[in-house]
């Protein structure tokens, strides 16, 4: 497993940790420090409902893509966001380097793909994409923002 | 019209560069044929029949004479020479090569234009009313709404990969002239009591193998929460609409299942949290827009009385009556011209007659063209007393067809003829009919008729809308035609209702003969349109002389053979 941010491939940290789905019982008997420390796992059709009441104390959370074509993951990120998650947000599975952009946009701090997949589509193909995160148009259609000069 | 700034060029050619380094991985088997199509799609070019197919965006159907003098020159260049208006406001090039789309895009990014997200699972080209802008009784020019949701959804991050295209059209007068009924999302603009813009939102309206009607998700929403609350829709859709199967993938099927109560209390959940948590509506990007669209300046025209000009030509007086339509400003007209001559493809258009159109939108309307979902072209702004004029100069060039919502301005799908998706021929149908009116001379008589043919179930050519609707499928390698009667996509939005078995090729155009006779032998007098006189004697009289025939009997036998 590689994983992949703004500065480039990186070992996966994350490995050893046993992730933990929203449904699973042992979720709901998690303490507060426990729930810190350990990786949710969301599939892409997950309920996010039992969620939202914990995300404050949530550390880390991955999204699983399993198919570059489900973009299932791209709104569940960023209603995670939208409900205050702060902690990492890591994209794993099926994605591809023209995807790293949506990726960043809707919330997630890095994606994970397999070594066979990292071979394919080495580095360079990803840092590639790294211009293409400046805001896009969605920016420009809310207050916060000044428009840029013509 | 919109003017393009620093920004919308930059990131144009961004995509033409991005796209380009896709090929090339594509080529070089970093990307899968699999991961490489949705990026493909996304930049318009689909593989037809027999060539690479690309589709041009014309946002909301606004151009200008430049970049219609661009689409000529890829038509000659790249293509055969000529190009094809779509149902969607777009332009398609059929006989494209893949080794010639990056100079194709760079040719039509000179003139601010491109093919993004024209095809593909994803937010496609805006839609909106042809006269936009140009008629009376808007709340306000819907080209405004529409180019915020060209911005919006350009590149959005959250929906590139959608279940399913998704497409949205905006209207903002009491005629429906963008059959929002029958839109992903349609969005009705209005003025609101209180001041400002309201948006009435339907969602879940298509056509295609499941046709349904918008659900009204809400009746009045102020505009500055309408892309907070689209927001809401994209992601509610994108998280629950099915990817199992395809046919089962737009948002209409996800309202079916879930209910309209249900999806809206989901979309007003999120919805909710978006106005919450996010910043506002950006109004001063919204004045700028404004701004651009705002009418040319109209004081150098002065009123003018068409009778004269009439009286004294019989075929002018036809084309006014036919082709020209009212514009806010009494000192001008709109003027449809037609691509459907009789017994050429509905909405194509050779090179030269791109030209000539725009020369005539320089000469005449104010450098605007539109394109219509009729697959016409309109000149919105005609100066009254240049009408006589620019008929001259159309009568010329062989574009003065003056049968604009006449039977043989037919819209038809591509069809077996390029589309891979197709199981029947429907241009030369549409063809066939056309001709056939105008040897009869019965256009005029029979009055308002909208004729629709597509070619396979998918329905681009509005088929479910059609006055006469009319869809090919094939039985067991035979060309078989299904009649649906009484379909209507303006504001008093329906669906068509079968009249019974279909028909084969060759009986067809007698089938549609008797259907017309029916009406013109049941209507109160030419007041009484087709569409209205079928409202009030209902299916049966038509089906009895459709399926009383001997033609018909034999259409049967074959098609239970068939089956």
């Amino acid at each position: 497993m590689v994983v992949i941010t703004d500065t480039g491939f990186g070992a996966d940290n994350w490995q050893g940790l046993a992730p933990v789905g929203p449904d699973d019982d042992s979720f709901t008997r998690l303490s507060n420090d426990e729930l810190a420390a350990v990786v949710i796992r969301l599939d892409s059709d997950a309920d996010m409902a039992p969620l939202v009441s914990r995300l404050a104390v949530i550390g880390k959370i991955v999204i699983n893509f399993p198919a570059s074509s489900d973009g299932r993951g791209f709104s569940l990120a960023r209603q995670l966001r939208l409900y205050g998650y702060q902690g990492r947000l890591r994209a794993s599975g099926a994605l591809i380097p023209d995807q790293y952009r949506h990726a960043r946009q809707c919330g997630f701090d890095e994606v994970a793909v397999n070594d066979g997949q990292a071979r394919r589509q080495p580095l360079c193909h990803w840092t590639e994409q790294l211009p293409r995160l400046r805001p896009g148009y969605q920016a420009r259609l809310f207050e916060s923002q000044v428009l840029p000069p013509s | 019209m919109y003017q393009y700034d620093n920004f919308d060029r930059t990131y144009l050619q961004q995509r033409i560069d991005e796209f380009k380094a896709q090929v090339q991985r594509r080529i070089d088997g970093v990307l899968s044929e699999e991961e490489f199509k949705p990026l493909r799609l996304q930049n318009g070019l689909y593989l037809q029949l027999h060539a690479y197919m690309l589709r041009v965006a014309i946002p909301y159907g606004t151009l200008n004479s430049r970049q219609m003098r661009q689409l000529a020159l890829v038509a000659e260049r790249y293509d055969r020479g000529y190009g094809h208006f779509t149902t969607r406001q777009n332009l398609q090039f059929n006989w494209i090569k893949l080794d010639d789309v990056a100079d194709i895009l760079s040719l039509l990014a000179e003139v601010d234009m491109h093919a993004i997200q024209t095809s593909g699972n994803c937010i496609r080209n805006v839609t909106t009313d042809h006269f936009a802008g140009a008629a009376a009784g808007e709340a306000e020019d819907p080209r405004i709404t529409a180019e915020l949701l060209r911005q919006w959804s350009t590149g959005h991050p959250e929906y590139a990969f959608l279940p399913r295209k998704f497409k949205i059209a905006v209207s903002a007068s009491d005629k429906d002239r963008a059959v929002t009924a029958f839109h992903d999302i349609g969005i009705q603009l209005m003025k609101s009591p209180a001041g400002g813009i309201g948006c009435r939102v339907l969602v879940g309206g298509g056509l295609g193998r499941t046709p349904r009607m918008g659900r009204e998700l809400t009746s009045h929403l102020p505009e500055g929460d309408l892309f907070h609350y689209l927001d809401a829709v994209m992601s509610v859709y994108n998280r629950l609409g099915r990817r199992d199967n395809k046919y089962k993938a737009r948002i209409k099927i996800l309202i079916d299942e879930l209910g309209i109560d249900k999806a809206r209390e989901l979309i007003d959940t999120e919805f909710h949290l978006r106005k919450d948590r996010l910043p506002g509506f950006n109004r001063a990007l919204k004045a700028k827009i404004a701004a651009d669209f705002s009418l040319p300046d109209f004081s150098s025209a002065h009123p003018h009385d068409l009778a004269h000009d009439m009286a004294l030509s019989p075929s002018f007086a036809a084309f006014v009556r036919q082709n020209v339509c009212a514009h806010k400003d009494s000192r001008h007209a709109i003027v449809s011209v037609s691509l459907k001559q009789h017994g050429c493809p509905p909405g194509d258009a050779t090179a030269r007659q791109m030209r000539i159109i725009a020369d005539l939108a320089a000469d005449y309307s104010y450098d605007e063209i539109r394109i219509s979902h009729q697959q016409n072209i309109i000149l919105p702004h005609v100066p009254k007393s240049q009408l006589a004029s620019l008929f001259a100069r159309l009568a010329t060039a062989g574009l003065a067809t003056a049968n604009i919502g006449l039977a043989s301005d037919i819209i038809a799908c591509p069809g077996l003829d390029y589309c891979a998706l197709a199981t029947a021929r429907s241009i030369p149908v549409a063809q066939q009919l056309a001709l056939r009116f105008q040897k009869r001379k019965n256009e005029q008589d029979i009055g308002p008729l909208q004729i629709k043919i597509s070619g396979c179930i998918n329905a681009c050519g509005h088929h479910h809308v059609g006055h006469i609707g009319i869809l090919g499928l094939d039985r067991a390698g035979v060309e078989n035609y299904q009649i649906t009667l009484g379909g209507d996509g303006s504001e008093q939005a329906g669906l068509g209702e079968r009249t019974g078995p279909g028909f084969s090729a060759g009986h067809l155009l007698a089938a549609v003969d008797t259907i017309i006779d029916v009406y013109l032998e049941s209507r109160t007098g030419r007041e009484e349109t087709f569409i209205a006189c079928y409202r009030r004697i209902g299916m049966a009289p038509f089906r009895q002389a459709l399926y009383s025939t001997p033609n018909a009997d034999a259409d049967r036998v074959a098609a239970k053979i068939a089956s």
